[in-house]
């Protein structure tokens, strides 16, 4: 948690040392884009988007309000990013920057990112971003992601959130539209997490983070990301279907759905030694894809709709 | 780094042990991120005013020019 004792007494700045970049590192910096591109193709989805200045400083605060969770997690997390090889190298476990540091840069841009998009768009969405910060720092990192395997499954919404942001910021409501880019990150989180859980889970048990491998056992694990892709590939196809994205966006997400529930039979039927891994590591890396092909489409066709291209 | 502070906090202090020096000595790689977090929070600042202001005369719009003489 927030307790520096597990860095060692020369490790522990006095004085920091910390350069920007290491602030910049606590923001999480490839989940903020995530969340960014995420956020601009709810923003893009409103009937009369924004315009680009007010739409800029939208997506830039609630970036902030990403990096702001991001670093919140870092400060009360450090403790258990120290035990892992995929999070020790972070700042604080590192010894370059002091958790009081984290803590209060992380407080101060959540409060910032929060006012700003209330300034330059409107007070329900950065309720809404605030309440996002809110259910990433307190109700997944601080209780449920040391509690339950099932810390993924609800902490999931507050990933999943940035559309309805963005579609917020862009029209001061939400619609089915954004609810249901909601639901698609919601869905694809789980089996995106628990593939990796499959190739990390000594170390998600050395560090005490019960994740869905080390309690319920690997089999069961891919079980769910069965049912979950099974589950996500038709949602994935929902904005064809409800007719705010173009045939060629649902010809994209059946082939991708497809192809998704393909890699999680994989990982489903192939269970031990390298092939079993391999199998996890692609629906891993496909999963990504999977999400960014399914955005980008979106974003790229709402965008030639706003210049009339097609 | 901790050992380097407490001899230079030493040779800050008179004989009466109060401090009489320059203050912190920092060393090479302090002052220079120092310096670094500095540029970094001047430039954030500047970029967040020029937004502000930005922002603030769009969301005016044309109103912006109507102003009692």
């Amino acid at each position: 948690m927030s307790d520096a004792s597990y860095l060692h007494e020369e490790q522990a700045p006095r004085i920091s040392v910390a350069s920007p970049s290491d602030y910049f590192a606590l923001l999480k910096p490839r989940v903020m884009s995530l969340v960014v591109f995420t956020a601009l193709a709810g923003l893009l989805l409103a009937p009369a988007p924004p315009h680009p200045l007010i739409g800029f400083a939208s997506l830039l605060a609630i970036a902030a309000g990403a990096g702001a969770s991001g670093a919140l997690n870092m400060w009360y997390d450090a403790d258990i990013d120290a035990l892992m090889t995929r999070t020790r190298k972070r700042p604080i476990p590192a010894g370059r920057l002091d958790p009081e540091s984290a803590l209060s840069f992380g407080l101060v841009l959540a409060t910032l990112s929060v006012f700003t998009l209330g300034y330059v768009a409107n007070w329900f969405a950065a309720a809404l971003l605030a309440f996002t910060i809110f259910f990433y720092v307190a109700v997944y990192t601080m209780w449920l992601k040391r509690w339950t395997p099932m810390n993924i499954v609800i902490g999931g919404a507050a990933g999943a959130l940035p559309p309805m942001v963005g579609y917020a910021a862009a029209t001061g409501e939400i619609n089915l539209a954004s609810v249901v880019l909601f639901a698609i990150i919601f869905m694809w989180t789980p089996p995106h997490f628990w593939s990796l859980a499959l190739l990390k889970s000594e170390e998600y048990g050395r560090a005490g983070v019960p994740m869905l491998p080390n309690v319920a056992g690997e089999d069961r694990t891919r079980l769910e990301i069965l049912i979950y892709a099974l589950a996500l590939a038709p949602l994935g196809v929902a904005p064809w279907l409800l007719g705010f994205a173009s045939l060629a966006y649902g010809l994209a997400s059946i082939g991708f759905g497809v192809a998704l529930v393909a890699a999680a039979a994989a990982v489903f039927r192939k269970r031990e030694g390298e092939a079993a891994r391999g199998a996890a590591r692609r629906m891993f890396l496909f999963s990504i894809l999977y999400l960014f092909v399914l955005f980008l489409a979106l974003v790229v066709e709402q965008t030639a709709h706003i210049f009339e291209l097609i | 780094m901790v050992n380097e502070m407490t001899e230079a906090s030493d040779k800050m202090k008179d004989r009466d042990g109060a401090f009489s020096g320059p203050g912190v000595v920092l060393t090479k790689e302090q002052a220079r991120s120092r310096r670094q977090r500095n540029i970094a929070i001047g430039a954030t600042i500047g970029l967040l005013a020029l937004l502000f202001y930005a922002v603030t005369i769009v969301k005016f719009g044309a109103a912006i020019i109507n102003r009692t003489i």
